[in-house]
């Protein structure tokens, strides 16, 4: 026998791509050929593969040797390929019966001794190994616990190739797939909760606004006022996480190598990047395309620090992404898509020099300048806005804020009352709410309108922020268990609002 | 209504025109506007020692200056033309042509009163300056000002939402919007009143052009309000033209301890009258409104009567402006929002763009109607 095939993956955006590693051996000068577009990382694979075979007390043969990786128009990246390469050199030369690697995926990278080392996008490997119709997944022991994430696999976890070689063959019975490190859990920052914050407790309420609606946030205020802190406990705030919810989580985090393997993702995430970053960085692009800080943020929150310090293509770039909750990068010829459903919470100091307002020695014209920085089509997508002050200290030594776990609670009674009312939409929450869907189910009472409508002509709002208004004031009837939309919750909304005729004059 | 300009005058505007950055040199050197505007043409031309100046004078076809303020949009008047604003004559030293863009009907109104201030104007200012605009334009009066960052623009912005007519006057052609930041401010002047300028389509803005521009502000005023000024603001030159002139003058006091105030209060202590708010203007120059609808207008700076909007209120005056520190604790939340948006459609705070809430002057919801 000197034709072998093996299933391997390609992980291509979020998802897996099927990849046949075949190796066909001949006789003639002894060489080495793999062909298939790969990259630098593939092609070094030849060395990895010849020296852990050799290593591992196995024979590589002294022939012409030659893998293919089919398809051969999908690009492949990364050393994921070493061990479905090795496996298809053992079988193809006749240490390894084939009957054993059919319906087995094989992923994984090799050391020269040959260990096994972790790759990434596991668990989007898993699934579509499990698509497939594969019965066995062969990969690093430390990714075992992500891979069982499927429950119709037959999971593999092996330390060496040796060791990989014995299983298939099932000379060895498989190891356990290892428990979580306790100490890597108790290693584990304790989750941050809002009773940590004092002097905010007004606060408290508009943050349950934003976590009941879903709303992304723009807060306003001088540095050192706790934005940052408040903004960091938003993600405790929101609902728990669907067992969904949280396999998308795992799988992004997964392909970005940002997983260390201890299986499903518990806890929404929280992404802060810097306001240096590129649009590319924020929503994803590269080469291979590498997922974004929106994507990563994927059910929860994305925070901006310093909006107005952000480089105008990448907050330009962000837009479609919140709006549609999926990104589409496109490179030549691919097509990527990538999730990215999250929270935005924006900051910003209130001017240049960042004092407060009473100190402030900002012109007009710095204002101005300022101001035009931070409008712009992502303000469009805030729903609400509040301004944050530095606490005085009697307020700073009354109680502190309540317990995440005490808000949440009636966060996730507002939420459900949304579910229900925007079953068969497909939208989870009111932040999604399409205007059309808005004046269908909003339920606003004729008083509560006429309310709505003398904020919407005082204040010269355009009709988005109308909409704005009234998408908020459904959070806040959900959160009373009101299930039409009073006076009083337009009212609530309006001085919640992000003034976008203040921003006009601005710009 | 067609508005006519003589060939002298278009020969002297081109000059003054050609001759811009050199004017500059010579302003210092002579200290006094009326040392450079009150030069005869010759005068003007020997300032040029190159002799360009000279030969451009002597090539000056006055249809072409005619073709090209039409084609810039603009139309013109002389001050040989009896459609040229009288109260202009009034000035020692007249411009020679105006130039504008808009409606110049909007100059016929004899009692116009003019809201200048600093560029770098404090929150305070603007707010004012704002609320004066706004509430003279909703009395009927024409509003008259600079375009400038800061007081002027405020003043331009808040009579924009009443219903009387607006004059912008620039330092630079009228065609040009001076700073580019107000181009939408220029258009919407124009569109409710005109924008106006001495010198010819295209000339760029020159220092002593806006000493100059102030006189015609004054010139056209029956009043003058400096909101905030420094002691060596150029909004005093404003001022200083307007006693010249023989119009009122008037000052918005400030606090003694802010240095942008001081020059505004320097006008008060010296005898200008106190502006504080619509009805103190029209104390001094009555035909600029009409008092039933100042009425209206002054509704907003009552008082609520409840007692709680009253509290609420009391303490954003002191500074208070953020939820947080309008609502002491997460119950009374609900109640504070909800007595906040009720001030705000009263008129008597405003949202500003952080969300901080502050005092709103003047206008109630049917003055500020859109």
């Amino acid at each position: 026998m000197s034709l072998a095939r093996v299933n391997a993956f390609a992980v291509d955006g979020v998802e897996a791509r099927r990849v046949w590693v075949e190796v066909d051996i001949r006789g003639g000068l002894p060489a080495f050929t793999v062909v298939g577009l790969g990259d630098t990382a593939v092609r070094e694979a030849r060395e990895r593969v010849r020296a852990a075979i050799v290593n591992s007390g196995y024979e590589f043969p002294g022939k012409r040797i030659t893998v293919n990786l089919a398809p051969a128009y999908l690009r492949k990246v990364g050393p994921s390929f070493d061990l479905p390469m090795a496996v298809a050199v053992l079988a193809a030369s006749g240490q390894l019966p084939p009957e054993d690697v059919a319906r087995c995926a094989v992923v994984g990278e090799l050391s020269l001794t040959g260990e096994v080392r972790a790759t990434r996008g596991t668990l989007a490997i898993a699934e579509a190994a499990e698509r497939h119709g594969l019965a066995r997944l062969l990969l690093p022991r430390t990714r075992a616990r992500e891979a069982a994430l499927v429950p119709a696999l037959d999971v593999l976890g092996v330390e060496t190739l040796q060791e990989a070689v014995e299983v298939l063959r099932g000379d060895r019975a498989v190891a356990p797939i290892p428990e979580v490190d306790a100490a890597t859990a108790a290693a584990e920052p304790d989750d941050v909760d809002l009773s940590d914050v004092r002097g905010h407790n007004a606060l408290v309420p508009a943050l349950e606004i934003v976590a009941a609606g879903g709303h992304n946030l723009f807060m306003h205020g001088p540095p050192g006022t706790g934005k940052t802190m408040i903004a960091r406990r938003l993600p405790s705030l929101l609902p728990p996480l669907t067992p969904a919810e949280a396999i998308e989580i795992t799988r992004v985090h997964s392909v970005a190598g940002m997983h260390g393997g201890e299986g499903l993702v518990q806890r929404r995430p929280f992404r802060a990047p810097h306001h240096t970053i590129s649009a590319s960085g924020l929503v994803g692009g590269g080469a291979p395309v590498h997922p974004g800080e929106v994507t990563l943020a994927h059910h929860g929150v994305l925070f901006l620090d310093e909006l107005s310090e952000f480089s105008r293509p990448a907050l330009e770039a962000l837009r479609q992404p919140l709006e549609d909750g999926r990104v589409a990068i496109v490179r030549a010829q691919r097509v990527t898509v990538f999730p990215t459903r999250c929270t935005l919470v924006a900051a910003s100091n209130p001017c240049p020099c960042g004092r407060e307002s009473r100190a402030c020695t900002c012109s007009a014209a710095d204002l101005a300048r300022h101001r035009r920085r931070l409008s712009g089509p992502l303000l469009d997508r805030i729903d609400v806005c509040i301004a944050v002050a530095r606490p005085s200290a009697a307020a700073m030594r009354r109680l502190a804020a309540p317990s995440s776990a005490d808000v949440r609670a009636r966060i996730v009674a507002a939420r459900e009352r949304q579910v229900a009312r925007l079953e068969g939409t497909g939208l989870t929450c009111n932040a999604q709410l399409t205007p059309r869907l808005l004046r269908e189910l909003a339920n606003a009472t004729p008083a509560a309108q006429r309310r709505l409508d003398r904020v919407h002509d005082r204040s010269a709002l355009s009709a988005r922020g109308h909409g704005r208004i009234l998408r908020v004031a459904r959070t806040i009837a959900d959160l009373a268990d009101s299930g039409s939309v009073r006076p009083d919750h337009v009212d609530q909304a309006a001085s919640l609002r992000l003034d976008d005729a203040a921003l006009a004059e601005a710009a | 209504m067609t508005l006519r300009t003589c060939d002298a005058c278009l020969r002297r505007t081109d000059l003054l025109g050609a001759l811009a950055a050199r004017l500059d040199v010579e302003w210092r050197r002579r200290s006094a506007p009326s040392g450079v505007l009150s030069l005869s043409d010759d005068a003007l031309i020997a300032l040029d020692p190159t002799g360009a100046a000279a030969r451009r004078h002597a090539r000056f076809r006055p249809e072409t200056a005619r073709e090209q303020i039409a084609a810039a949009g603009l139309t013109a008047t002389c001050r040989c033309s009896d459609r040229f604003p009288p109260r202009l004559l009034e000035l020692p030293d007249p411009p020679a042509v105006l130039h504008v863009a808009g409606d110049a009907g909007a100059l016929d109104d004899e009692a116009a009163v003019a809201v200048v201030g600093a560029r770098r104007g404090t929150p305070y200012g603007l707010e004012v300056a704002r609320g004066l605009g706004r509430s003279l334009s909703a009395a009927g009066a024409t509003v008259v000002s600079g375009l400038a960052l800061g007081v002027d623009a405020a003043a331009h912005l808040g009579a924009l939402d009443g219903t009387g007519a607006l004059v912008a006057v620039l330092a630079g052609g009228a065609d040009r919007p001076y700073p580019a930041r107000h181009r939408a401010l220029h258009r919407r002047v124009a569109e409710r009143g005109c924008v106006v300028s001495e010198l010819p389509p295209g000339v760029g803005p020159h220092r002593w052009a806006f000493v100059a521009r102030n006189r015609i502000i004054a010139g056209l005023s029956a009043m003058t309000i400096v909101v905030e000024a420094t002691e060596r603001s150029g909004s005093l030159t404003t001022a200083d033209f307007a006693v010249q002139a023989g119009r009122a003058v008037g000052a918005v006091p400030g606090p003694v301890t802010s240095r942008f105030s001081a020059g505004a209060n320097a006008l008060i202590a010296a005898g200008a009258a106190v502006v504080r708010d619509v009805r103190d203007v029209l104390d001094v120059v009555p035909d600029a409104g009409t008092a039933a609808e100042v009425a209206a207008a002054a509704v907003g700076v009552a008082e609520p009567p409840e007692p709680e909007l009253r509290r609420l209120l009391d303490r954003i005056e002191r500074g208070a402006g953020t939820a947080a520190e309008l609502a002491p604790d997460p119950e009374a939340f609900g109640r504070v929002l909800h007595g906040l948006t009720e001030l705000e459609l009263r008129g008597l705070v405003r949202r500003d763009f952080g969300g901080r809430y502050v005092r709103a002057l003047g206008g109630g919801e049917g003055a500020a109607a859109r």
